[in-house]
């Protein structure tokens, strides 16, 4: 017994490709928790029972373990903290599973006209930003706030800093921009609207996706008019205030009356309520404090004292990661909007502090620079030497002495340029590891996984992982396949700290496909030696992460392709390697070289310069139609370029023994239907029925091969 | 194209045949193939041994043949040759600049001798090279004693030169052939009665009796 079910908490959550949440902006991870069902009131949320549940310092964040092609249901969906009024926790009893009750405040009517206001402008208006007049400092009216301007224009703002009222004339100019811009870009035509270009692979989707066909991507796409916007599946959870009901399905009721729309429960059913019911209560505290902040109605009129201490349990280790995310939360704290004098001095030492972080770390570079400048400055006096030898004319070695100098600080600034750019993305993947450290700590080991971690850590660990392989592009330009041991330098080189081990890699990598990730990990196994018998290096793989659409058969074919292309002359491993499609680790081409021969397709030439591959005429061969053939043909002239007529029996040229012998050539016919008939060991007979048996054997085995070969 | 000339299948121009493959199947077939193409090459050219360079063996009568020194040359000079292949390696292709390696030369030896299509010379040393047996013995004594029978020499002596080099059997295939061979083949043929060799004093043949 199921019936629909509607709530006014529940909320779209995005998700990126990899089926984590795209966070709001200063929005961060508290704990993850996995294993979670949901209830409304006292019946369970059908669709809802397997999950994990993310607590940032804004929203709990649910994400359903359904199969991710299904749309038919969101997985995500958010509760928003600052409408949780109170919680309790329910230790559980006999069968029933631990529980944090969540009650809800209920939703004022004041909400649902400022819904009517919004759908009624049909537009989806931005944050407006003003410039205030005295200090020039750039402040931001959020939506809502624009919202009620209309309404009451007394309420106009106050510069950040130092406090002076906004201009009605400038804020109303900048309200009617934005709305055009808006009206503007509501009318779409599908053949020339670029909101649904993919930005990293140029893909051109159809403007209803919400991830980038070709590469995955999540396509920003906030031209959308509204219509379009609800088929995109709540492109709109950035604003708080809109609401979208979700449909809901609920478990077993008689009546709509009995469902306690207030009341939310959260069913941890592999435990760690308590934790989770801790950290609940933090963060709803903290985010109620923050609302009251960004409100300016804490202590409104009374002296600010700083404080740096931040709630316990948040913050434990003393990595640098760590410590980042304290600057940060300090900053926070000093950026709290206070007024006059004190706001701009404030603003003024977080800006400093910032900058000289920042300088720091480019005297460091700076000094590196230095020493190879140094070098460089050697180098040219030496390359000066040599000119001023060869006695050419000195306009060039000015030419060049200038050049050099050109380059030198260009190379300063492009040094200055990437420190900046690596800090920026270092800082926002600080929230991310924090996370994932919380949950390496907290919980207990699981013998399941090879590295002995917790399975919420490593299947978090392999989202992150999933999502930093689609940013950087990386399976693209490598031509969709990369092997383990290049993708594990490459993540840890990204992550800088806290690096994670291989067998955690491994771990996270190989549950690609459980997760329902458009990944996958394949093995193969990695024959080095070619002479080498195949039974000996069964125990050596080389693992790749692919595309899952991507098969190592379809890449076996092709280079069977290139390789009938080529069967006159073959191709060397680097030879395939330059070619476009194959762009790829030596390694890779390598195993599918030796797969491929294990199968008998290919084979192979050694020589001195290395070792060439051909396909495989030699299986192809026969003798005893070769021999017809030529006893049965005239006197062809001789094929200069015989293989270019290999494989293909019946065009090749023939030969007869001596000219006018007949009486030679009758006494071979002879012997030969002789030897047929009475069977006896003639070579003929034995390499006819060789052949046959070998045939079968080779079909068995090539199946067999085939099968464990068939990783797809 | 001249017709003397032995012309090689496609497969011999083909660079891998001359690498040992790693696929067990794939050599296994190249074994075969390599087989057959000697026996052919043999065949064609009248070569009786080869050496184990895959040269035609010009030694082997060094161990028992009674025959004057000159008979050797005499045999190659005999074989039209239009190209001088007695410097020719089978197991070397000069047009694509390929040769077998002596493992796996030593590899297609011993398949074929698993076959039963060639024998050393002297199993304990391998430098006398090998008989290739493009027929078996037992069908080279058949040939021999059909034309015995065809030609009505029942019990008349022969010499073994009057088999190997006369007129009589200048259309036979089993003209000029390598001594030690036709010693073996009629071996054979007296095990079955068919035939009676006549040794001089010192032991050594003179002629043989066909009944």
């Amino acid at each position: 017994m199921t019936s629909p079910y509607s709530s006014k908490y529940w909320k779209k959550v995005f998700l990126s490709s990899s089926g984590r949440p795209i966070l709001l902006p200063n929005e961060r991870d508290i704990i993850i928790q996995d294993g979670i069902g949901l209830y409304q009131g006292d019946y369970k949320l059908i669709d809802y029972q397997r999950g994990r549940c993310y607590l940032t310092n804004k929203r709990v964040i649910y994400i359903s373990d359904l199969d991710p092609t299904s749309k038919s249901k969101l997985r995500g969906i958010s509760l928003d903290l600052l409408l949780i009024d109170s919680i309790e926790i329910y230790n559980g009893f006999l069968k029933s599973s631990p529980k944090v009750i969540v009650h809800m405040l209920p939703i004022v009517e004041k909400n649902s006209n400022i819904n009517n206001d919004t759908t009624s402008l049909k537009i989806r208006p931005h944050e407006i930003n003003w410039v205030c007049q005295i200090c020039f400092f750039s402040n931001v009216i959020k939506f809502n706030d624009v919202i009620k301007l209309q309404d009451d224009w007394s309420l106009l703002p106050r510069c950040q800093t130092c406090g002076m009222k906004a201009e009605r004339d400038q804020i109303e100019k900048l309200i009617a921009n934005s709305e055009t811009h808006a009206t503007e870009r509501a009318d779409i035509d599908l053949l020339t609207f670029d909101g649904s270009q993919c930005q990293k692979c140029t893909f051109i989707n159809h403007p209803s996706m919400v991830d980038c066909e070709m590469c995955g991507t999540h396509l920003v796409s906030e031209g959308l008019p509204p219509s379009l916007l609800k088929n995109a599946l709540g492109h709109d959870n950035y604003d708080d205030d809109k609401k979208q009901v979700i449909p809901l399905e609920i478990e077993q009721y008689s009546s709509m009356d009995s469902v306690d729309d207030l009341v939310i429960k959260f069913s941890f059913r592999n435990g760690g309520h308590t934790n989770f019911y801790n950290k609940l209560i933090g963060a709803i505290e903290q985010s109620s404090w923050e609302k009251n902040q960004s409100d300016n109605t804490v202590n409104k009129g009374a002296t600010k004292i700083y404080k740096s201490d931040l709630p316990e349990g948040q913050i434990s280790s003393k990595d640098l990661a760590e410590q980042l995310q304290l600057q940060k939360s300090k900053s926070e704290v000093h950026a709290a909007p206070s007024i006059g004098i004190h706001g701009l001095q404030a603003h003024s030492s977080m800006k400093s502090y910032e900058t000289s972080l920042l300088l720091n770390n480019s005297l460091q570079d700076l000094e590196n620079l230095m020493s190879k400048g140094k070098e460089l400055i050697k180098l040219s006096q030496s390359y000066q030497k040599i000119l001023m030898n060869s006695k050419q004319s000195t306009e060039k070695i000015d030419e060049n002495v200038a050049l050099l100098h050109n380059s030198k600080n260009s190379i300063k600034i492009l040094d200055n340029i990437i420190t900046k750019n690596e800090f920026s993305t270092s800082y926002s993947n600080v929230n991310k590891l924090t996370g994932l450290l919380n949950l390496k700590n907290g919980y207990k080991s699981d013998s399941k996984t090879r590295s002995g971690l917790p399975s919420l850590y490593i299947e978090e660990l392999s989202r992150q992982i999933c999502e930093f392989l689609i940013d950087e592009n990386i399976l693209d330009k490598n031509n969709g396949l990369i092997t383990l041991y290049e993708l594990y330098t490459l993540y840890n080189k990204a992550r800088g700290v806290n690096l994670i081990s291989p067998l955690e890699l491994y771990d996270a990598v190989s549950i690609f496909e459980k997760l329902g990730l458009n990944l996958k990990l394949i093995e193969i196994p990695l024959t080095r030696s070619t002479n080498k018998p195949l039974s000996a290096s069964d125990k050596d793989k080389i693992y790749i992460v692919s595309k899952k659409k991507i098969s190592s058969s379809s890449i076996s074919t092709k280079l069977l392709t290139l390789l009938s292309n080529n069967s006159t002359t073959g191709l060397s491993i680097l030879q395939i390697q330059s070619k476009d499609d194959f762009n790829m680790n030596y390694l890779i081409i390598q195993t599918i070289i030796n797969n491929l021969i294990a199968e008998g397709s290919i084979c192979v030439d050694i020589r001195l310069q290395g070792e060439v591959y051909y396909i495989n005429e030699i299986a192809k061969f026969d003798w005893d139609a070769y021999v017809k053939e030529r006893d049965k043909g005239g006197e062809d002239d001789s094929d200069d370029t015989p293989l270019q007529n290999a494989g293909n029996l019946s065009t090749r040229p023939s030969i007869t023994y001596g000219i006018g012998d007949d009486l030679y050539s009758d006494s071979i016919k002879k012997p030969l239907s002789a030897m047929k008939l009475d069977g006896n060991s003639s070579h003929e007979t034995v390499s006819a029925s060789f052949n046959n048996d070998q045939q079968l054997y080779f079909n068995k085995s090539r199946l067999d091969e085939l099968k464990d070969l068939d990783f797809l | 194209m001249s017709s003397n000339t032995f012309k090689y299948p496609t497969i011999y121009n083909f660079p891998p045949f001359f690498t040992k493959q790693p696929n067990l199947q794939t050599f296994q077939i190249q074994l075969q193939i390599w087989q057959d193409l000697i026996l052919d090459y043999c065949k064609f050219y009248k070569i009786w041994s080869l050496s184990i360079n895959g040269q035609p063996n010009t030694t082997t009568t060094s161990i028992t043949d009674d025959d004057d020194d000159g008979e050797e040359d005499v045999d190659n000079d005999d074989i039209d040759i239009d190209v001088d292949i007695s410097k020719n390696s089978i197991f070397k292709n000069d047009k694509i600049e390929r040769y077998a390696k002596s493992d796996f030369i030593l590899d297609i030896i011993n398949h074929m001798i698993k076959n039963g299509k060639c024998e050393w010379i002297d199993a304990n040393n391998h430098k006398f090279g090998l008989f290739i047996y493009w027929y078996t013995l037992e069908e080279w004594a058949d040939k021999l004693y059909d034309w015995i029978d065809n030609t009505g020499q029942n019990n008349t002596v022969l010499t073994l030169y009057e088999i190997r080099k006369s007129e009589l059997t200048e259309n036979q295939e089993f003209n000029n052939i390598n001594l030690n061979l036709l010693i073996k083949i009629l071996e054979i043929l007296v095990k079955l009665n068919k035939a009676l060799i006549l040794k001089d004093d010192s032991g050594s043949i003179v002629g043989v009796k066909f009944s």
